[in-house]
């Protein structure tokens, strides 16, 4: 794994140019993740819990595409290593998987301290949000 | 506007492509795990253009690429991978398995929109080809005055039939009577003119199931497959009269009158189609020797 120190819990305007610099869309995105990531994480919990590994490997696969598109690097980063201990087909470490659920709560709190700016930039537009 | 599948099972890379698919003026069609994908991608309208990531509930993205080749058919359809796998051998297997192309993730815009653009060229010239090969089938097959199977056609569906068919199977000789009058008086136009409206009479009067080819000069083969002998006579006479009706031409109306000769082989004898026409002309020679404008059915095969 990449040193998780390194990589930021989110990178925003990584985010935003993966919504094509478009702060509505921007918003869309973070809506549905905030609609789905509970249910994800309950899908890999249950996997797990089952020991049905190559259905915990497609819950974090979906789980890291979700990071990828939200540019949160740390927790795309826990999830690519948990994917690659799953499909090697290899029972992941508890720490393994409460790094996740640590990152995805981070990634969270990252989220809501953001809200503000977030609001903002739908308010001012894409100029503000490309300065 | 072209058609693109869109298949991910995660709502935000879904939605992330869908938006950007959009943008390039594409009509989208989604599907959220590979099982839909599958059964999008093997309607006869299925869309031509497909991004599939390769991870998903169901099958994959490379087992779909494979169920596509192996289906086969005609409209060949464009379809990228899409995956965050970098190793060449991923690259390998991914367009071993039949995807044209290949895309990392996260996609770069600018990047994924030309490959999409690559892959419509592709389809699109793929469809002016088999345009173009339709055309050439049909020119090949049909006789370009009459619009009816030229001879090299009705005489190979002769042979299929007698060679694959199963029950009677009967041929109708039907030559225009006097044509050579209609073209010495009139002119060829005018005989060309005779010539279609009576190959339209015979189309209209055959059933669904029966093949009309033009034979010779004034003179076409139809095939009855399946028909009883009262169904062959009944046809027949159905053509004879149905074709009576004249042809308007540029010198005027020329009345039109057809001779009709048929035979039937009870059992298919896969070697047996000169000698069922040949017997049809029988039929059909005194069906001339009786005045024309009529009817008549060959003597009984011999067993």
């Amino acid at each position: 794994m990449e040193n998780l120190a390194a990589l930021p819990v989110w990178n925003r305007s990584q985010s935003l140019a993966n919504a094509d610099h478009d702060p509505e869309f921007w918003q869309e995105l973070l809506t549905i993740w905030d609609s789905q990531r509970s249910q994800l994480a309950s899908e890999l919990r249950y996997a797990l819990d089952s020991r049905d590994l190559k259905a915990a490997a497609m819950a974090a696969h979906t789980l890291k595409g979700s990071f990828t598109v939200l540019a949160a690097e740390r927790a795309q980063e826990v999830a690519r290593s948990l994917e690659m201990t799953l499909h090697a087909g290899r029972e992941p470490l508890a720490q393994e998987t409460a790094l996740l659920w640590e990152e995805m709560n981070r990634l969270q709190e990252e989220l809501i301290s953001r809200a503000d700016d977030l609001g903002r930039l739908l308010a001012t537009g894409i100029a503000e949000v490309r300065a | 506007m072209p058609q693109v599948l869109i298949a991910d099972d995660n709502p935000l890379a879904r939605r992330r492509l869908e938006s950007a698919v959009r943008k390039w003026k594409y009509d989208v069609v989604l599907a959220s795990d590979g099982n839909e994908a599958w059964s999008c991608l093997r309607g006869p309208e299925a869309p031509r253009l497909a991004i599939l990531d390769w991870h998903m509930p169901g099958l994959s993205g490379i087992e779909i690429c494979q169920r596509v080749r192996d289906q086969g058919g005609d409209r060949y359809p464009f379809l990228i991978l899409l995956t965050n796998r970098t190793d060449r051998d991923s690259l390998i297997e991914g367009l071993t398995s039949g995807a044209d192309d290949y895309v990392r993730q996260p996609f770069d815009a600018d990047e994924l929109e030309q490959r999409l653009r690559t892959g419509r060229r592709i389809v699109e010239l793929q469809d002016r080809l088999l345009t173009t090969q339709a055309i050439l089938q049909v020119q090949a097959t049909h006789d370009a005055l009459t619009g009816v199977l030229n001879r090299g056609e009705i005489l190979r569906r002769l042979d299929r039939e007698l060679t694959s068919g199963a029950g009677p199977l009967a041929v109708m000789l039907v030559d225009i009577d006097h044509f050579k009058l209609v073209n010495d008086r009139y002119g060829h136009l005018a005989g060309d003119v005779v010539l279609k409206r009576v190959a339209d009479g015979i189309a209209a009067n055959v059933r669904e199931t029966d093949a009309v080819g033009r034979y010779g000069g004034e003179e076409f083969l139809v095939l009855l497959p399946g028909a009883s002998g009262a169904d062959v006579a009944h046809v027949a006479e159905r053509v004879r009269s149905g074709v009576a009706q004249g042809s308007s031409t540029q010198a005027g109306q020329l009345p039109a009158s057809v001779s009709i000769g048929w035979a039937q082989c009870v059992v298919r004898n896969p070697s047996g189609g000169a000698e069922l026409i040949h017997r049809a002309d029988e039929a059909l020679y005194r069906a001339k020797g009786d005045g024309r404008d009529c009817v008549r059915a060959a003597k009984e095969e011999e067993a």
